[in-house]
């Protein structure tokens, strides 16, 4: 018996310190399953860049038909509506695809049969799940910016921009939008098909989040179902920090109510994600699909 | 030094459902009843058995992709539940089917992205592709193109040479040459030979050809509804035999006869036992490892219970027989069709 084999831990760790197998991962989920994957569909790449740009003008032409489209408007805090919708939509979207992000990967790897591969190895599910997540996130704020790009040099918003509150307002967006997304990975590894969280949340905040509208216009009562969602502070926060250069302490209420969501949904979605994974492997349905 | 994998009362029931509320629930399906056995490091141990006999159900048990209903199983004295992480990194599997990389990933980009879940560096990874990849006719130029534009037999080659590169203490298979053409399935079983026996790498196989298992394996378990049958050796020409002694007389004497010995110092050395009736001819069978006892106590026993014998035939244990002969032991009698009168 020639060679034998290390007796534990990890076997074919021998050559790269800890650090360095993280950005590799994160290089490799990146770029290769991600980007090289995603840019191989060319109508894909082409249709995604319409959805993007698709509804920005819309709004815009009916501002423009509505004759609301460069004026200021006391009920949004003296913004111009287009300046207004440019900034709900843009967020809107970053937010509801990451909702979507983890449920839809894990659907793909079901399809493709890798899933159960990826799993095996010895790089823990929620890491899987964080590394997974990282296209999505470079792809989501990539259209974030198109957007508020389109924005500014097509549609003439003017932007004074307070770079510490949207950094900030965007990452506990980020990170209370993932906890719901892993409340949808849960669902879809229950489910199978279709992806109501998902669904349900992008209809859900188009209508109640203040994205094209503000939250002041709904009736009182459903005021209070509009701010059962992060999106709500988080739109407020941004318009604030990207459109008046509304200092971090100035909006410290939202951004405090966005950390608070952050910090149950995440634990939350990770408690379901688990749950739902055991199940799995109870009734032998990892793959299925 | 633990074994390899230890199995104890294994067993795997999956849950009844209903998928609508208004027609009766599935039952629930006993995949397992309570399998026991273990592996010793190093050795290339099969499984076999008919189509949803819980074969697969055992891999991924043991490979941390389903939970036990009850009993346990270890990996190199590890519990698979418990221990999961650590499990999951002594093992890599190659499954039967050709959906387990990305399409539109080179055949090299999807072994970089698998490597790096086991933490392998890029360089490492280049030396440990390029002999097992050569051994298995894959060259750089086929590594290079699209998954996509594989064969299924280039795809199971990937797969191999994934499970390879991996380099883990177990390598568990599930039905490596299916699918495959013999030229290729021979390809596969050298390069299992030689990449799995070269480093001491324990092999859990399992496997509808046969061919497979008697080229590979150590040891071979069949396993039929769940159930371990019989574990021995897949090929008897060194081993086991197969005693069938045709004798003269009605089965009663013949029962009794076998009966007087089987109880006896000499019963214990053969496995089994077995009269058959036929046309005033009984068949004595026995399986044994020691022919050379049986044989001459068995002829002596019988001259003396005054059963002429007429013929002694000795036969190598083939395994295909004795799978078949398993199989069909424990298939139900079929139900008697009703009475139409």
């Amino acid at each position: 018996m020639a060679n034998a084999l290390p007796a534990r831990g990890t076997p074919t760790s021998e050559s790269s310190p800890a650090w360095r197998n993280v950005l590799r991962k994160a290089y490799l989920f990146t770029y290769l399953r991600g980007w090289l994957v995603w840019s191989s569909y060319r109508a894909q790449v082409a249709l995604t860049l319409v959805g993007w740009l698709v509804p920005v003008f819309l709004f815009f032409l009916l501002a423009v038909f509505l004759g609301a489209a460069g004026s200021s408007i006391a009920a949004l805090d003296g913004d111009s509506y287009v300046a207004f919708f440019v900034v709900g939509l843009a967020y809107q979207g970053f937010v509801s695809n990451l909702v979507g992000l983890l449920a839809q990967r894990i659907r793909n790897e079901q399809m493709m049969g890798t899933l159960e591969h990826v799993f095996l190895s010895p790089t823990s599910p929620g890491a899987v799940l964080a590394y997974s997540s990282l296209f999505g996130i470079v792809l989501n704020v990539t259209a974030t910016i198109v957007i508020l790009g389109v924005g500014w040099g097509v549609l003439g918003v003017h932007f004074a921009v307070s770079l510490p509150t949207v950094v900030l307002a965007t990452v506990l967006l980020a990170v209370s939008s993932t906890g719901l997304g892993l409340v949808a990975a849960a669902f879809i590894m229950w489910t199978k098909q279709g992806n109501p969280v998902a669904t349900f949340f992008t209809l859900f905040t188009q209508f109640f989040a203040g994205v094209l509208f503000p939250v002041s216009v709904l009736p009182g009562a459903v005021q209070f179902l509009a701010y059962s969602v992060p999106l709500t502070f988080g739109l407020n926060a941004l318009r604030s920090g990207l459109l008046q250069g509304g200092s971090v302490a100035s909006n410290a209420a939202p951004l405090l109510w966005m950390a608070v969501y952050a910090l149950v949904s995440v634990p939350l979605g990770l408690f379901l994600f688990h749950a739902t994974l055991r199940r799995t492997k109870v009734d032998g349905t990892i793959a299925t699909y | 030094m633990p074994s390899a994998i230890e199995v104890r009362d294994l067993s795997k029931q999956f849950p009844g459902d209903r998928i609508y509320p208004w027609r009766p629930p599935r039952p629930a399906t006993v995949a397992l009843d309570r399998v026991s056995f273990e592996v010793a490091p190093g050795e290339v141990f099969a499984l076999i058995g008919p189509n949803g006999a819980g074969k697969t159900t055992l891999l991924k048990i043991l490979s941390t992709l389903l939970l036990p209903s009850s009993g346990s199983a270890h990996i190199r004295g590890h519990d698979v539940v418990s221990d999961e992480a650590w499990t999951r990194a002594q093992i890599a599997l190659v499954t039967n089917t050709e959906r387990s990389f990305y399409y539109r990933l080179s055949g090299w980009q999807n072994l970089r992205f698998f490597a790096s879940l086991y933490n392998i560096a890029p360089q490492v990874l280049e030396s440990r592709v390029a002999p097992v990849a050569e051994s298995l006719g894959l060259t750089d130029e086929i590594l290079r193109r699209d998954y996509r534009t594989y064969s299924t037999g280039m795809q199971r080659k990937l797969q191999f040479t994934r499970a390879f590169v991996l380099q883990t203490p177990l390598l568990f298979l599930d039905e490596p040459t299916s699918s495959l053409d013999p030229v290729s399935a021979e390809e596969i079983r050298h390069a299992i030979s030689a990449e799995c026996r070269g480093r001491g790498q324990t092999v859990l196989l399992s496997a509808n050809n046969l061919l497979d298992v008697e080229r590979l394996a150590d040891r071979v378990a069949i396993i039929h509804r769940g159930r371990l049958e019989m574990i021995g050796a897949p090929t008897g020409a060194a081993v086991e035999r197969t005693v069938r002694v045709f004798v003269r007389g009605t089965g009663d004497v013949a029962r009794a006869a076998v009966r007087g010995l089987s109880s006896g110092p000499i019963g214990a050395l053969a496995a089994e036992w077995e009269v058959e009736e036929r046309a005033g001819i009984v068949a004595i069978r026995a399986e044994t490892a020691d022919v050379r006892r049986v044989v001459p106590a068995l002829l002596d026993h019988l001259w003396r219970e005054g059963l002429a014998v007429e013929q002694v035939d000795l036969r190598p244990f083939v395994l295909e027989e004795e799978f078949i002969r398993r199989v069909e032991a424990s298939r139900p009698e079929p139900e008697e069709a009703p009475s139409l009168g």
